[in-house]
């Protein structure tokens, strides 16, 4: 099962393991290098929800997820929801922006492509350390002491 | 002499006229009624019109209506259409024929202003309604337009002018494309539907039924209001689209919900009062539908044109990140965005439904010596994100010929050879590219960002495998796609 890697003590994304999910081949090499460089670890990239459904029953830990939306036929949210259930924040990007995400997904950072990587580091903080102001947030954290 | 005109004119007026007393006596006809109704004055004169032409049902009913506000109000009363069967003025007694009327009854007051004597104006609509019924497929006389358009600039009374005319608006009216309908009384009933209402009212029964029992659903979403505005007022009122929310089809299915803009126009008598209303529906949905086509088409385009951005931004990070020349490097960049431009161009020119793998294999090849490529392969049409996605591997890959491969010493060749094949999955798409060098080639195989974007396209975007070699003849690759991951093979139309 994926779990959440728990956050460091200090405010900081060095060493944070990120699940990337990315349909585009260049623009997820991008999102790599980003979050690479702002000292976060890939856990993995996946670029169809196939191969994201398959990570979570990995056995693997993730601080946090960058996800793309529509995934051709597919959208994420499928995903999504089996990272909500573990607890694991998550950050949207999509070239849609918040118009590309169902109202009960908007609680959640959502950023516009393209995007920095300033907007990026920006919204990993947020989701990761300020969670206890987002209700959804504490909702998935409670969720996954209870699994722990 | 002056009564004497007034009968003689009452006696030669072109339309069939009768005067009733308070109890609805025949007191006078004219010869045109006579005629019409095919009995003689003689033999009406003192007998009761419901006596002589029962009727039936509804239209008894209306007529009886029609007449009794005559006497209890002292005003003008119409019906502009009504079915009414007479005896056969020609056949066995006992036996009715079908008539179609439009009728006005005017009231003769006394002194003290109550009705004395009823005067009914008649005009037989038979022929012209069953013309209608005959000649839908006629289209209107240049001469019928002229007289339609002057006759628009004048109010529509709710009675009967000369028939010609009736004629043509009628027929008009019925064949029209939007919803047309008379309604009189406060209650709005029904005196003219036509057939496009019909059609919109799933051929309920309207005729002489009250608008809103008629057409519930009408009642909600404001038309309701429209109505009783335009009943009071004296001017038109208009809903702009109105959605109708559809009931289920008969096999439960549920129906779009269409979209109408919807008018009253006040009716009035000759004093000006308000009669009834002529109603009229515009059916909006098309229009509401290319409104959100194009919506979607714009949200569409915004989408692909940040998808764009973000593929440009991120062929800028690669292209700069490396810390070569700077020149190499705007080269490089440059070099991308015309790769990903002239894709869309090929694209573009299918309207973005797909790119031929072969056409895409040519562009990217382009810039290189032509005697020494060879290019082969079945047709086989790509999906516009695979299409880019193998336009930017493709250019990887002749990038690299030329600056370290086949193309970078003299004597070198390509050959890109393409199959489809059926597999587990389907078919398989299998592409193999082929270097040749006379000159053995010793750089290593270096993952940089071309080998890397090739072999993620390949294994992560496309769901493939691929399988390169740098051995000492020249560098070869062989990528395996499922042919559903990219895009199609055309099959022949029978």
């Amino acid at each position: 099962m994926l779990k959440r890697q728990s956050p460091s003590a200090a405010r900081s994304l060095n060493g944070l393991s990120v699940v990337v999910v990315e349909d585009e081949t260049i623009i997820a090499m991008q999102l790599e290098d980003m979050l690479e460089d702002a000292g976060c670890r890939i856990v993995a990239t996946a670029m169809r929800l196939r191969q994201a459904m398959a990570l979570l029953d990995e056995d693997k830990a993730a601080g946090a997820a960058v996800l793309d939306v529509n995934l051709g036929d597919a959208t994420v949210f499928p995903f999504a929801e089996g990272l909500q259930a573990a607890g694991i924040p998550i950050v949207f990007a999509t070239g849609y922006g918040t118009a590309g995400v169902p109202d009960e997904w908007r609680r959640y950072p959502i950023l516009q492509k393209p995007y920095t990587s300033a907007q990026i580091e920006a919204a990993l903080l947020r989701v990761v350390f300020d969670e206890r102001r987002e209700d959804a947030g504490q909702v998935a954290a409670i969720r996954a002491d209870r699994a722990d | 002499m002056t009564s004497f005109d007034f009968a003689r004119q009452f006696e030669i007026l072109p339309q069939p006229h009768a005067i009733f007393c308070r109890d609805l006596r025949f007191v006078a006809v004219n010869k045109a009624f006579e005629a019409s109704a095919g009995m003689t004055a003689a033999a009406l004169i003192g007998r009761k019109l419901f006596d002589m032409f029962p009727g039936e049902g509804m239209s008894r009913e209306r007529l009886r209506a029609s007449l009794d506000r005559v006497i209890e109000t002292g005003e003008r009363s119409s019906i502009a259409f009504l079915r009414y069967d007479i005896p056969d003025p020609n056949g066995v007694p006992g036996t009715f024929v079908t008539r179609f009327w439009s009728l006005t009854y005017s009231p003769m007051l006394d002194e003290a202003g109550n009705t004395e004597f009823i005067v009914a104006t008649i005009v037989d609509v038979t022929q012209i309604a069953e013309d209608n019924a005959r000649s839908a497929e006629e289209g209107l006389e240049p001469q019928e337009i002229e007289a339609i358009e002057a006759r628009r600039e004048q109010p529509a009374p709710l009675g009967i002018a000369a028939s010609s005319e009736v004629r043509t608006f009628r027929r008009l009216f019925r064949e029209a494309p939007g919803l047309f309908a008379v309604l009189e009384g406060a209650d709005l009933r029904f005196s003219f539907v036509n057939e496009a209402l019909s059609e919109f009212a799933s051929d309920r029964f309207l005729f002489g039924r009250a608008f809103f029992d008629a057409l519930p659903e009408l009642k909600e979403q404001g038309v309701a209001e429209l109505a009783s505005q335009a009943l009071a007022g004296r001017y038109a009122v208009i809903g702009e689209t109105v959605r109708i929310q559809s009931e289920r089809s008969a096999e439960g299915e549920p129906v779009a919900d269409r979209f109408f803009d919807f008018t009253f126009s006040p009716l009035t008598d000759n004093e000006g009062k308000v009669v009834g209303l002529f109603f009229q529906g515009v059916d909006r949905t098309q229009s509401m539908r290319a409104t959100t086509r194009h919506r979607i088409l714009v949200d569409e385009l915004n989408h692909r044109v940040k998808n764009t951005l973000s593929t440009v931004q991120a062929m800028a990070r690669q292209s700069f990140r490396s810390a070569g020349d700077p020149e190499d490097a705007r080269d490089a960049f440059e070099a991308r965005i015309m790769a990903l431009s002239q894709t869309h161009n090929i694209l573009s020119a299918s309207r973005w439904e797909s790119a031929s793998l072969a056409t895409l294999i040519h562009q990217r090849l382009a810039g290189l010596p032509r005697a020494r490529l060879s290019v082969r392969g079945p047709l086989v049409l790509l999906s516009p994100k695979p299409a880019i996605a193998l336009a930017l591997a493709l250019h990887e890959l002749a990038s690299n010929a030329s600056r370290h491969g086949a193309f970078a010493q003299a004597g070198g060749t390509l050959a890109v050879s393409w199959t489809c094949r059926a597999c587990a999955g389907g078919q398989m798409l299998s592409l193999e590219w082929t270097e040749t060098a006379p000159v053995p080639i010793e750089e290593s195989l270096r993952p940089g960002y071309g080998i890397r974007i090739v072999r993620r396209i390949v294994e992560g975007e496309l769901d493939g495998d691929l399988v390169m070699d740098l051995g000492t003849e020249g560098f070869s690759c062989r990528l395996d796609v499922l042919l559903s991951e990219v895009g199609y093979v055309e099959t022949s139309v029978a």
